[in-house]
């Protein structure tokens, strides 16, 4: 409410939106509907990509950066754990994983670290 | 058993019984052991997200209209995100509200300086009417949180998550209110809450081998303090040393210090987190880093 009724447009945020939390998916606690509505009607350029993909995150900031007398709100739609299959798998329960040695080395291969 | 495994099956128990019991969560059913709960009183436990503040809003309520709320949430949480909704909803508007603030002090470990709430007790002990008990043990917590629930007042209770030191037996007979004398002596009166009672204790053992009988004194509530069985150990030995697992300003040692000034002036000395923020660390560490372990409570009684 600040940053749009002072049209702060050299503020940017991004959201990273994996759409979970500890207990459970976000919107299976407290449903936060669509974001992107949500961030407009607080006076925000917003803006919803891929959040793992450079090219539409340069292309997101140029954009925020090129907007007049409004801050910009960019929302990455992100997976938790991209790239590898048993923490992607784990949904919930990738909040707190310990790394064992064997998981750790599973992990780097699939990243091809 | 483990501090979580007995906040649930005890208010398991107590919900089976009283129908107006109802437990509420932000977002950390799993860590503080809450959730199966949700299986066993689908009606009646809520969890209400990442939103601690609209938490005791809505436990306020609840209480407004008869029923008996439990919030559960790391102690941070529980308190000083949550004080003016403590200050206002919960005790200034005189609702029955029990929130339990796990993970008290350093007992946060790796979770981190942003978790471990080294202030908790202070915030809450200054405001009118809340009332606060810190669990010595799993053995203590079943049976508080049984006289806690039947209590018609606001509480803070501070309890750890997981294993507890084993401090009281099968026959140990909790009284809310009361603090507990466990081990008796005529030399130094040791006062210690939560965790920090096994430590004290372990120092008492200590320091009988070499004929200094100290009186350990578990407060087991912060507000109010049981000043009749504090003032009678410290006529006696005339020296005091309080434990806590929290900042020594604000909470126990303060307590102590404010019941002695205006009753029984001596010198009281302080071990606890001294005025410092927490940090990452395992518990043994923790407690070495911030000058609070046994051998640390032998060379204060020594030097008192």
């Amino acid at each position: 409410m600040f940053a749009s009724h002072h049209q702060l447009d050299n503020l940017t945020l991004f959201l990273d939106y994996n759409k979970l939390q500890l207990d459970d998916y976000v919107k299976n606690i407290n449903n936060l509907e669509d974001v992107v509505k949500k961030w407009e009607s607080f006076g925000f350029n917003t803006i919803s990509i891929n959040g793992h993909d450079f090219q539409e995150i340069d292309i997101a900031i140029t954009n925020a950066k090129s907007t007049k007398n409004k801050p910009t709100m960019i929302v990455l739609n992100t997976i938790k754990g991209k790239g590898v299959k048993f923490i992607e798998e784990a949904t919930t329960g990738n909040h707190s994983m310990p790394v064992t040695k064997e998981n750790l080395e599973l992990a780097l291969k699939e990243l091809g670290e | 058993m483990e501090f979580r495994q007995m906040l649930e099956a005890t208010l398991s128990k107590l919900m089976e019984k009283d129908s107006k019991i109802l437990v509420l969560d932000a977002d950390l059913s799993r860590p503080n052991g809450t959730y199966p709960l949700y299986k066993k009183f689908p009606d009646r436990c809520f969890n209400v997200g990442i939103a601690e503040q609209n938490m005791i809003g809505i436990a306020s309520g609840l209480a407004a209209y008869g029923y008996k709320p439990i919030v559960v949430t790391f102690t941070p949480f529980a308190t000083r995100r949550v004080c003016d909704q403590i200050a206002i909803s919960v005790a200034y508007a005189k609702n029955n509200v029990k929130i339990i603030g796990t993970d008290p002090g350093i007992t946060a470990e790796l979770n981190g300086g942003t978790h471990m709430s080294m202030e908790d007790v202070g915030v809450i002990r200054s405001i009118p009417t809340m009332t606060i008990y810190d669990a010595v043990d799993d053995v203590q917590l079943g049976q508080a949180l049984t006289q806690i629930m039947e209590y018609d007042g606001p509480m803070y209770i501070r309890m750890p998550r997981k294993k507890s030191q084993q401090v009281f037996d099968e026959n140990y007979q909790f009284k809310l209110f009361k603090s507990d004398i466990i081990k008796t002596g005529k030399d130094v009166t040791i006062i210690a809450t939560g965790t920090m009672v096994k430590e004290a204790l372990n120092a008492a053992i200590e320091l009988e081998k070499e004929n200094i009988f100290v009186e350990v004194i578990s407060a087991n509530t912060i507000k109010p303090l049981d000043e009749e069985t504090i003032l009678k150990s410290v006529k006696k030995t005339n020296a005091v040393i309080t434990c806590e697992n929290h900042n020594i300003v604000g909470g126990l040692y303060s307590a102590v210090c404010e019941l002695l000034c205006k009753t029984y002036p001596l010198k009281v000395k302080a071990i606890g987190v001294n005025d410092e923020f927490g940090q990452v660390g395992l518990y043994n560490d923790l407690l070495k880093y911030y000058n609070m372990t046994s051998k640390d409570i032998v060379k204060a009684v020594k030097e008192y």
